[in-house]
Protein backbone atom coordinates (compact mmCIF):
# COMPACT_ATOMS: atom_id res chain seq x y z
CA UNK A 1 0.00 0.00 0.00
CA UNK A 2 1.43 3.20 -0.96
CA UNK A 3 0.57 6.39 1.25
CA UNK A 4 0.72 8.61 -2.39
CA UNK A 5 -1.63 6.53 -4.52
CA UNK A 6 -3.89 9.10 -6.16
CA UNK A 7 -3.17 11.96 -4.56
CA UNK A 8 -2.76 15.27 -6.67
CA UNK A 9 0.65 16.64 -6.53
CA UNK A 10 1.16 19.71 -8.41
CA UNK A 11 5.04 20.14 -8.92
CA UNK A 12 6.25 23.90 -10.03
CA UNK A 13 9.05 23.74 -11.93
CA UNK A 14 8.54 20.13 -12.56
CA UNK A 15 9.72 20.31 -15.99
CA UNK A 16 13.56 20.00 -14.86
CA UNK A 17 15.98 19.31 -12.55
CA UNK A 18 15.15 18.46 -8.38
CA UNK A 19 11.46 19.33 -9.51
CA UNK A 20 11.61 16.97 -12.39
CA UNK A 21 12.94 14.11 -10.09
CA UNK A 22 10.29 14.47 -7.66
CA UNK A 23 7.46 14.18 -10.51
CA UNK A 24 9.32 10.75 -11.30
CA UNK A 25 9.21 9.96 -7.85
CA UNK A 26 4.95 11.07 -7.65
CA UNK A 27 4.54 8.97 -10.60
CA UNK A 28 6.45 6.53 -9.00
CA UNK A 29 4.82 5.95 -5.26
CA UNK A 30 1.60 6.31 -7.57
CA UNK A 31 0.44 9.91 -6.95
CA UNK A 32 -0.88 11.86 -9.95
CA UNK A 33 1.92 13.88 -11.14
CA UNK A 34 1.04 17.05 -12.53
CA UNK A 35 3.58 19.71 -13.75
CA UNK A 36 3.58 23.26 -13.52
CA UNK A 37 6.17 24.75 -15.85
CA UNK A 38 6.54 27.29 -18.06
CA UNK A 39 9.00 25.08 -20.18
CA UNK A 40 6.85 21.82 -21.67
CA UNK A 41 8.74 18.59 -19.93
CA UNK A 42 10.50 16.10 -21.34
CA UNK A 43 8.60 13.55 -23.19
CA UNK A 44 7.55 10.08 -21.92
CA UNK A 45 6.71 10.79 -18.38
CA UNK A 46 4.18 9.76 -16.07
CA UNK A 47 2.86 12.79 -15.51
CA UNK A 48 0.18 15.78 -16.44
CA UNK A 49 1.41 18.85 -17.60
CA UNK A 50 -0.35 22.40 -17.28
CA UNK A 51 1.14 25.77 -18.53
CA UNK A 52 2.46 27.70 -15.58
CA UNK A 53 4.22 31.02 -15.17
CA UNK A 54 4.69 31.10 -11.29
CA UNK A 55 5.05 34.84 -11.43
CA UNK A 56 1.52 35.70 -13.05
CA UNK A 57 -1.28 35.45 -10.72
CA UNK A 58 -3.56 35.14 -13.42
CA UNK A 59 -1.59 32.20 -15.15
CA UNK A 60 -2.09 30.68 -11.68
CA UNK A 61 -5.98 30.98 -11.69
CA UNK A 62 -6.12 29.58 -15.25
CA UNK A 63 -3.71 25.97 -14.25
CA UNK A 64 -5.69 25.79 -11.16
CA UNK A 65 -9.20 26.29 -12.94
CA UNK A 66 -7.65 23.79 -15.24
CA UNK A 67 -6.61 21.08 -12.74
CA UNK A 68 -9.09 21.27 -10.18
CA UNK A 69 -12.05 21.08 -13.63
CA UNK A 70 -10.00 17.87 -14.10
CA UNK A 71 -9.25 16.33 -10.69
CA UNK A 72 -11.34 18.40 -8.05
CA UNK A 73 -9.21 19.04 -5.95
CA UNK A 74 -5.25 19.07 -4.90
CA UNK A 75 -3.53 17.24 -2.22
CA UNK A 76 0.27 18.19 -2.93
CA UNK A 77 1.71 21.30 -3.78
CA UNK A 78 5.47 21.62 -4.63
CA UNK A 79 6.89 24.91 -4.68
CA UNK A 80 10.05 23.60 -6.83
CA UNK A 81 9.91 26.62 -9.10
CA UNK A 82 13.44 28.65 -8.81
CA UNK A 83 15.90 30.66 -11.08
CA UNK A 84 19.57 31.26 -9.97
CA UNK A 85 20.96 34.24 -12.45
CA UNK A 86 23.83 35.30 -13.65
CA UNK A 87 25.87 39.07 -12.35
CA UNK A 88 23.90 38.16 -8.64
CA UNK A 89 26.80 39.93 -6.66
CA UNK A 90 25.65 42.31 -4.18
CA UNK A 91 27.48 45.19 -6.32
CA UNK A 92 26.82 44.13 -9.95
CA UNK A 93 23.55 42.79 -9.22
CA UNK A 94 20.78 44.51 -11.61
CA UNK A 95 17.47 45.75 -10.87
CA UNK A 96 15.92 43.51 -13.28
CA UNK A 97 18.17 40.44 -12.16
CA UNK A 98 16.78 41.38 -8.32
CA UNK A 99 13.27 41.65 -9.67
CA UNK A 100 13.38 38.36 -11.43
CA UNK A 101 14.77 36.57 -8.89
CA UNK A 102 12.15 37.77 -6.53
CA UNK A 103 9.08 37.12 -8.51
CA UNK A 104 9.83 33.91 -9.46
CA UNK A 105 11.64 32.10 -6.02
CA UNK A 106 9.45 34.37 -3.70
CA UNK A 107 6.49 35.56 -5.48
CA UNK A 108 5.80 32.13 -6.97
CA UNK A 109 5.83 30.76 -3.44
CA UNK A 110 3.86 33.03 -1.74
CA UNK A 111 1.42 32.35 -5.03
CA UNK A 112 1.41 28.99 -4.71
CA UNK A 113 0.45 29.11 -1.14
CA UNK A 114 -2.11 31.81 -1.15
CA UNK A 115 -4.11 29.81 -4.13
CA UNK A 116 -3.57 26.08 -3.72
CA UNK A 117 -4.05 26.40 0.48
CA UNK A 118 -7.45 27.76 -0.82
CA UNK A 119 -8.27 24.58 -3.17
CA UNK A 120 -6.66 22.61 -0.20
CA UNK A 121 -8.71 23.69 2.83
CA UNK A 122 -11.72 23.23 0.89
CA UNK A 123 -10.78 19.65 0.37
CA UNK A 124 -10.06 18.69 3.65
CA UNK A 125 -6.44 19.72 3.87
CA UNK A 126 -2.89 18.95 2.07
CA UNK A 127 0.45 19.52 2.35
CA UNK A 128 2.64 22.49 0.92
CA UNK A 129 6.31 21.93 0.00
CA UNK A 130 8.59 24.92 -0.32
CA UNK A 131 11.79 24.40 -1.70
CA UNK A 132 14.54 27.34 0.13
CA UNK A 133 17.82 26.45 -0.11
CA UNK A 134 20.77 26.94 2.34
CA UNK A 135 21.55 30.23 0.80
CA UNK A 136 18.42 31.39 2.82
CA UNK A 137 20.45 30.27 6.33
CA UNK A 138 23.87 31.16 5.02
CA UNK A 139 25.41 33.46 2.62
CA UNK A 140 27.66 32.08 0.13
CA UNK A 141 31.10 33.18 1.21
CA UNK A 142 33.13 33.02 -1.70
CA UNK A 143 31.98 28.78 -2.51
CA UNK A 144 30.04 30.56 -5.93
CA UNK A 145 32.27 33.68 -6.64
CA UNK A 146 29.81 35.08 -8.57
CA UNK A 147 27.51 36.03 -5.99
CA UNK A 148 23.59 34.86 -4.80
CA UNK A 149 22.43 38.12 -3.85
CA UNK A 150 18.89 38.33 -4.87
CA UNK A 151 18.79 34.45 -4.33
CA UNK A 152 19.67 34.00 -0.98
CA UNK A 153 17.28 36.96 -0.06
CA UNK A 154 14.87 35.08 -1.93
CA UNK A 155 15.37 31.78 -0.04
CA UNK A 156 15.44 33.24 3.32
CA UNK A 157 12.23 35.21 2.45
CA UNK A 158 10.79 31.59 1.49
CA UNK A 159 12.00 30.43 4.57
CA UNK A 160 9.73 32.87 6.98
CA UNK A 161 7.39 32.81 4.44
CA UNK A 162 6.24 29.15 5.01
CA UNK A 163 6.45 30.28 8.82
CA UNK A 164 4.11 32.40 8.62
CA UNK A 165 2.01 30.57 6.02
CA UNK A 166 2.15 27.47 8.36
CA UNK A 167 0.71 29.20 11.47
CA UNK A 168 -2.02 31.28 9.28
CA UNK A 169 -3.71 27.70 7.93
CA UNK A 170 -3.05 26.31 11.57
CA UNK A 171 -4.71 29.02 13.21
CA UNK A 172 -7.39 28.94 10.18
CA UNK A 173 -7.53 25.25 11.05
CA UNK A 174 -7.37 23.99 7.62
CA UNK A 175 -5.69 21.27 7.88
CA UNK A 176 -2.95 22.40 5.34
CA UNK A 177 0.17 21.90 6.54
CA UNK A 178 3.50 23.84 5.14
CA UNK A 179 7.08 22.99 5.18
CA UNK A 180 10.12 24.22 3.66
CA UNK A 181 13.38 21.78 2.51
CA UNK A 182 16.41 23.44 2.18
CA UNK A 183 18.47 21.65 -0.16
CA UNK A 184 22.60 21.97 -0.26
CA UNK A 185 24.15 21.95 -3.86
CA UNK A 186 22.72 19.28 -5.92
CA UNK A 187 24.34 17.91 -9.30
CA UNK A 188 20.63 19.30 -11.49
CA UNK A 189 21.15 21.53 -14.31
CA UNK A 190 20.84 24.71 -12.74
CA UNK A 191 24.18 23.48 -10.83
CA UNK A 192 25.85 21.71 -13.70
CA UNK A 193 24.96 24.89 -16.58
CA UNK A 194 27.17 26.74 -14.26
CA UNK A 195 29.91 24.78 -14.19
CA UNK A 196 29.59 24.08 -17.58
CA UNK A 197 29.95 27.83 -18.47
CA UNK A 198 32.66 28.43 -15.89
CA UNK A 199 36.27 29.10 -17.03
CA UNK A 200 37.67 26.65 -14.62
CA UNK A 201 34.78 24.05 -14.28
CA UNK A 202 37.20 21.83 -11.87
CA UNK A 203 37.93 24.53 -9.54
CA UNK A 204 34.69 25.95 -9.33
CA UNK A 205 33.13 21.94 -9.14
CA UNK A 206 35.89 21.21 -5.98
CA UNK A 207 34.63 24.50 -4.26
CA UNK A 208 31.46 23.51 -3.83
CA UNK A 209 32.04 19.88 -2.98
CA UNK A 210 34.54 20.38 -0.44
CA UNK A 211 32.20 22.95 1.04
CA UNK A 212 29.89 20.10 1.89
CA UNK A 213 31.38 18.50 4.89
CA UNK A 214 30.25 15.13 2.43
CA UNK A 215 32.38 16.32 -0.06
CA UNK A 216 30.37 16.21 -2.85
CA UNK A 217 27.12 17.48 -4.29
CA UNK A 218 23.52 15.80 -3.75
CA UNK A 219 22.18 13.36 -6.33
CA UNK A 220 18.29 14.87 -7.01
CA UNK A 221 17.13 11.44 -6.12
CA UNK A 222 18.48 11.68 -2.24
CA UNK A 223 16.26 14.59 -2.16
CA UNK A 224 12.71 13.34 -3.18
CA UNK A 225 12.37 10.72 -0.15
CA UNK A 226 12.26 14.06 2.16
CA UNK A 227 9.45 15.32 -0.29
CA UNK A 228 7.56 12.08 -0.06
CA UNK A 229 7.40 12.22 3.89
CA UNK A 230 6.27 15.78 3.89
CA UNK A 231 3.89 15.37 1.13
CA UNK A 232 2.43 12.28 2.98
CA UNK A 233 0.29 11.81 6.06
CA UNK A 234 3.45 10.04 7.85
CA UNK A 235 4.44 13.48 8.72
CA UNK A 236 1.20 15.14 9.85
CA UNK A 237 2.74 16.66 13.01
CA UNK A 238 4.99 18.33 10.94
CA UNK A 239 4.25 21.92 10.12
CA UNK A 240 6.04 25.08 9.82
CA UNK A 241 9.00 23.43 9.87
CA UNK A 242 12.50 23.44 7.66
CA UNK A 243 14.50 20.39 6.43
CA UNK A 244 17.85 20.50 5.80
CA UNK A 245 19.27 18.20 3.36
CA UNK A 246 22.31 19.27 2.62
CA UNK A 247 25.42 17.20 3.21
CA UNK A 248 26.34 18.63 6.70
CA UNK A 249 26.99 22.32 4.51
CA UNK A 250 24.90 24.18 7.48
CA UNK A 251 26.46 22.56 10.44
CA UNK A 252 29.42 24.36 10.64
CA UNK B 1 0.61 2.78 17.78
CA UNK B 2 -1.74 5.58 17.23
CA UNK B 3 -2.50 8.40 14.72
CA UNK B 4 -0.32 6.72 11.86
CA UNK B 5 -1.16 3.54 9.99
CA UNK B 6 0.94 0.56 9.65
CA UNK B 7 0.49 0.40 5.56
CA UNK B 8 1.18 4.33 5.51
CA UNK B 9 4.83 3.49 5.38
CA UNK B 10 6.20 3.26 1.66
CA UNK B 11 9.14 1.62 0.39
CA UNK B 12 12.66 3.18 -0.04
CA UNK B 13 16.08 2.57 -1.38
CA UNK B 14 14.57 4.27 -4.50
CA UNK B 15 16.36 2.72 -6.84
CA UNK B 16 16.53 4.83 -10.56
CA UNK B 17 15.66 1.39 -12.58
CA UNK B 18 11.81 2.98 -10.99
CA UNK B 19 11.69 -0.96 -9.28
CA UNK B 20 9.92 -0.96 -5.82
CA UNK B 21 11.36 -1.78 -2.97
CA UNK B 22 9.46 -4.08 -0.45
CA UNK B 23 8.84 -1.51 2.53
CA UNK B 24 9.25 -4.85 4.91
CA UNK B 25 12.35 -5.53 4.01
CA UNK B 26 13.87 -1.77 3.77
CA UNK B 27 16.33 -2.78 7.10
CA UNK B 28 16.79 -5.93 5.66
CA UNK B 29 20.77 -6.59 7.29
CA UNK B 30 20.85 -3.28 8.78
CA UNK B 31 21.72 -3.79 13.24
CA UNK B 32 20.22 -0.94 14.94
CA UNK B 33 20.40 -0.07 18.34
CA UNK B 34 17.76 1.69 19.96
CA UNK B 35 18.38 3.08 23.69
CA UNK B 36 15.33 3.99 25.83
CA UNK B 37 13.88 1.77 23.94
CA UNK B 38 11.71 -0.04 26.78
CA UNK B 39 9.11 2.86 26.38
CA UNK B 40 7.61 5.90 24.19
CA UNK B 41 9.36 7.30 21.17
CA UNK B 42 12.19 5.03 21.67
CA UNK B 43 9.79 1.51 22.18
CA UNK B 44 7.76 2.71 18.70
CA UNK B 45 11.03 3.26 17.05
CA UNK B 46 12.44 -0.22 18.24
CA UNK B 47 9.06 -2.02 16.81
CA UNK B 48 9.24 0.27 13.47
CA UNK B 49 12.64 -0.82 12.61
CA UNK B 50 12.45 -4.21 13.30
CA UNK B 51 8.88 -4.69 10.98
CA UNK B 52 11.18 -3.01 8.53
CA UNK B 53 13.46 -5.86 8.80
CA UNK B 54 16.11 -4.77 10.83
CA UNK B 55 17.77 -6.26 13.90
CA UNK B 56 17.29 -4.55 16.60
CA UNK B 57 18.87 -4.38 20.12
CA UNK B 58 16.57 -2.06 22.52
CA UNK B 59 18.03 -1.06 25.57
CA UNK B 60 16.80 0.90 29.03
CA UNK B 61 17.34 0.98 32.60
CA UNK B 62 13.93 -0.07 32.92
CA UNK B 63 13.32 -3.93 32.23
CA UNK B 64 11.77 -5.28 29.07
CA UNK B 65 8.29 -3.99 28.17
CA UNK B 66 5.30 -6.02 27.18
CA UNK B 67 5.31 -3.96 23.96
CA UNK B 68 8.27 -4.45 22.62
CA UNK B 69 8.34 -6.82 19.51
CA UNK B 70 8.51 -9.99 19.82
CA UNK B 71 11.84 -10.30 17.19
CA UNK B 72 13.32 -6.86 18.87
CA UNK B 73 16.06 -7.88 21.19
CA UNK B 74 16.85 -6.06 24.57
CA UNK B 75 19.05 -5.37 27.43
CA UNK B 76 19.26 -3.08 30.41
CA UNK B 77 21.47 -0.67 30.50
CA UNK B 78 22.81 2.70 31.75
CA UNK B 79 23.54 5.40 29.20
CA UNK B 80 25.67 7.37 31.76
CA UNK B 81 27.62 4.25 32.63
CA UNK B 82 30.53 3.77 29.47
CA UNK B 83 31.45 0.44 30.89
CA UNK B 84 27.61 -0.56 29.86
CA UNK B 85 27.63 1.43 26.78
CA UNK B 86 30.82 -0.63 25.54
CA UNK B 87 29.04 -4.18 26.63
CA UNK B 88 26.41 -3.10 25.05
CA UNK B 89 28.45 -2.51 21.78
CA UNK B 90 30.34 -5.94 22.07
CA UNK B 91 27.41 -8.20 22.84
CA UNK B 92 25.77 -6.68 19.70
CA UNK B 93 28.91 -6.95 17.25
CA UNK B 94 29.65 -10.93 18.98
CA UNK B 95 25.93 -11.36 17.67
CA UNK B 96 25.37 -9.48 14.79
CA UNK B 97 28.88 -8.71 13.28
CA UNK B 98 28.41 -4.60 13.29
CA UNK B 99 26.12 -1.70 13.85
CA UNK B 100 24.28 0.15 11.20
CA UNK B 101 22.16 2.04 12.97
CA UNK B 102 22.53 4.45 16.79
CA UNK B 103 19.08 5.77 18.21
CA UNK B 104 20.18 7.85 21.26
CA UNK B 105 16.13 7.95 22.71
CA UNK B 106 16.90 8.20 26.51
CA UNK B 107 15.95 10.84 27.81
CA UNK B 108 14.56 12.93 31.27
CA UNK B 109 12.44 15.83 32.08
CA UNK B 110 12.60 17.84 35.01
CA UNK B 111 10.98 20.33 36.20
CA UNK B 112 13.27 23.41 37.99
CA UNK B 113 14.12 27.14 37.30
CA UNK B 114 17.57 28.80 38.20
CA UNK B 115 16.60 29.01 41.97
CA UNK B 116 14.92 25.79 42.32
CA UNK B 117 17.58 23.30 39.93
CA UNK B 118 19.69 21.82 42.51
CA UNK B 119 23.30 21.12 41.45
CA UNK B 120 22.64 17.27 41.90
CA UNK B 121 19.35 17.33 39.52
CA UNK B 122 21.17 19.66 36.78
CA UNK B 123 23.88 16.95 36.99
CA UNK B 124 21.34 13.99 36.47
CA UNK B 125 19.45 15.88 33.36
CA UNK B 126 23.08 16.80 31.80
CA UNK B 127 24.20 13.10 32.44
CA UNK B 128 21.40 11.18 30.94
CA UNK B 129 20.34 13.46 28.12
CA UNK B 130 23.78 15.01 26.82
CA UNK B 131 26.46 12.37 28.33
CA UNK B 132 24.40 9.33 27.79
CA UNK B 133 23.88 10.54 23.95
CA UNK B 134 27.80 11.73 24.00
CA UNK B 135 28.54 7.79 25.11
CA UNK B 136 26.58 6.00 22.94
CA UNK B 137 27.97 7.67 19.87
CA UNK B 138 31.37 7.29 21.34
CA UNK B 139 30.96 4.04 22.03
CA UNK B 140 29.18 3.09 19.08
CA UNK B 141 30.51 4.77 15.78
CA UNK B 142 33.71 2.42 15.86
CA UNK B 143 31.46 -0.86 15.43
CA UNK B 144 29.93 1.16 12.56
CA UNK B 145 31.07 0.33 8.98
CA UNK B 146 32.99 3.11 7.59
CA UNK B 147 30.81 2.65 4.42
CA UNK B 148 27.94 3.83 6.47
CA UNK B 149 25.70 4.19 9.26
CA UNK B 150 23.27 6.77 10.93
CA UNK B 151 22.84 7.81 14.47
CA UNK B 152 19.80 9.61 15.30
CA UNK B 153 19.94 11.77 18.45
CA UNK B 154 16.49 12.88 20.42
CA UNK B 155 16.67 16.84 21.15
CA UNK B 156 13.57 18.66 21.17
CA UNK B 157 11.53 21.75 20.38
CA UNK B 158 13.15 22.73 23.87
CA UNK B 159 16.87 22.75 22.45
CA UNK B 160 15.96 26.22 20.31
CA UNK B 161 13.36 27.75 22.79
CA UNK B 162 14.14 29.09 26.18
CA UNK B 163 11.62 27.66 29.25
CA UNK B 164 12.38 29.20 32.45
CA UNK B 165 10.90 26.64 34.64
CA UNK B 166 12.77 23.80 32.39
CA UNK B 167 16.22 25.23 32.68
CA UNK B 168 18.31 21.93 33.33
CA UNK B 169 15.89 20.13 30.12
CA UNK B 170 16.57 23.03 27.98
CA UNK B 171 19.95 23.28 28.23
CA UNK B 172 20.57 19.53 27.98
CA UNK B 173 18.37 19.53 24.47
CA UNK B 174 20.56 22.48 23.18
CA UNK B 175 23.58 20.57 23.19
CA UNK B 176 22.33 17.81 21.82
CA UNK B 177 21.72 19.53 19.04
CA UNK B 178 25.37 21.08 18.73
CA UNK B 179 26.47 17.48 19.90
CA UNK B 180 24.77 15.84 17.04
CA UNK B 181 26.39 18.68 14.40
CA UNK B 182 29.64 18.01 15.69
CA UNK B 183 29.18 14.30 15.73
CA UNK B 184 28.29 14.94 11.71
CA UNK B 185 31.16 16.88 11.00
CA UNK B 186 33.72 14.61 12.99
CA UNK B 187 32.79 11.57 11.02
CA UNK B 188 32.67 13.74 7.82
CA UNK B 189 35.91 14.80 8.13
CA UNK B 190 37.20 11.42 8.81
CA UNK B 191 36.02 10.52 5.76
CA UNK B 192 33.05 8.02 6.67
CA UNK B 193 29.89 7.71 5.51
CA UNK B 194 28.57 7.64 8.75
CA UNK B 195 25.79 10.33 9.27
CA UNK B 196 24.53 11.95 12.46
CA UNK B 197 21.34 13.50 12.71
CA UNK B 198 18.71 14.78 15.93
CA UNK B 199 14.78 15.09 16.25
CA UNK B 200 12.68 17.93 17.75
CA UNK B 201 9.42 16.99 18.90
CA UNK B 202 7.26 19.11 20.68
CA UNK B 203 4.59 16.99 23.06
CA UNK B 204 4.81 13.63 22.61
CA UNK B 205 1.82 11.45 24.14
CA UNK B 206 4.52 9.15 26.39
CA UNK B 207 5.26 8.07 30.10
CA UNK B 208 7.76 10.83 30.41
CA UNK B 209 5.59 13.82 29.42
CA UNK B 210 2.57 11.53 31.58
CA UNK B 211 4.87 11.55 34.60
CA UNK B 212 6.06 14.87 34.72
CA UNK B 213 2.46 16.24 34.37
CA UNK B 214 1.18 13.47 37.73
CA UNK B 215 3.68 15.32 39.94
CA UNK B 216 1.48 18.39 39.93
CA UNK B 217 3.93 20.82 38.09
CA UNK B 218 3.46 24.95 37.22
CA UNK B 219 2.33 24.21 34.31
CA UNK B 220 -0.59 22.43 32.74
CA UNK B 221 -0.28 19.58 29.83
CA UNK B 222 -3.47 22.27 28.03
CA UNK B 223 -1.25 25.16 28.20
CA UNK B 224 1.67 23.00 26.78
CA UNK B 225 -0.54 21.79 23.87
CA UNK B 226 -1.39 25.68 23.03
CA UNK B 227 2.22 26.57 22.09
CA UNK B 228 1.12 24.65 19.23
CA UNK B 229 -0.57 25.99 17.29
CA UNK B 230 -1.86 22.29 16.21
CA UNK B 231 -2.96 21.89 19.64
CA UNK B 232 -2.77 17.83 19.63
CA UNK B 233 0.24 15.31 21.07
CA UNK B 234 2.40 13.43 18.98
CA UNK B 235 2.02 10.33 18.77
CA UNK B 236 5.56 8.66 19.81
CA UNK B 237 4.80 6.25 16.38
CA UNK B 238 5.15 9.91 14.55
CA UNK B 239 7.91 10.41 15.85
CA UNK B 240 9.62 6.92 15.11
CA UNK B 241 8.55 7.48 11.32
CA UNK B 242 11.08 10.52 11.15
CA UNK B 243 13.79 8.98 12.66
CA UNK B 244 13.34 5.91 10.66
CA UNK B 245 13.87 8.06 7.64
CA UNK B 246 16.94 10.09 9.05
CA UNK B 247 18.28 6.56 9.72
CA UNK B 248 17.76 4.59 6.19
CA UNK B 249 19.51 5.18 2.57
CA UNK B 250 16.16 7.96 1.53
CA UNK B 251 18.13 10.33 4.27
CA UNK B 252 21.93 9.50 2.50
CA UNK B 253 23.05 13.31 1.89
CA UNK B 254 21.56 14.62 5.29
CA UNK B 255 23.48 14.93 8.01
CA UNK B 256 24.53 17.45 11.11
CA UNK B 257 20.68 18.88 10.79
CA UNK B 258 17.60 18.71 13.18
CA UNK B 259 14.76 18.22 12.31
CA UNK B 260 11.39 19.48 14.09
CA UNK B 261 8.08 17.42 14.66
CA UNK B 262 6.23 19.65 16.75
CA UNK B 263 2.76 20.80 15.19
CA UNK B 264 4.73 24.01 14.22
CA UNK B 265 5.56 24.90 17.66
CA UNK B 266 8.87 25.58 15.98
CA UNK B 267 7.49 28.43 13.80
Amino acid sequence: MQPLRNKIALVTGGASGLGLACVKRFAHEGAKAIIGDIAPPPAGLDAEYVRLDVTSEESWHAALAEIVDRHGRIDVLLNGAGVALDGDDVFGCTQETWRRTIAVNLDGTFLGCKLVSEIMAANGGGSIINIASINGVVGDGGIVAEGVAAYSASKGAVRLLTRSAALDLAARATNVRCNAILPGYFATPMVLDYLAAHPHPGQARSRIETAHPLGRMGLPHELTGMVMYLASSRSAAVTGAEFVVDGGYTAR
Amino acid sequence: MAGIRRDEVHGTGHDMSGSHADASNMFSGKVAIVSGGASGIGLATANLLAELGARVIATDIAGRPDGLGRTVDFMSHDVTDRDAWRAVGARTVAALGHVDILVNCVGVLSEGNLKTTSLAEWRRVIAINVEGTFNGCQAIIPLMPPSGGSIVNMASVSGSRGDANLIAYTASKGAVVMLTREVALDCARRGTNIRCNSVSPGVVDTAMIADFFAARPSATLPEWLASQPVARTIAPAEVAELIVFLSGPEASFVTGADFPIDCGASA
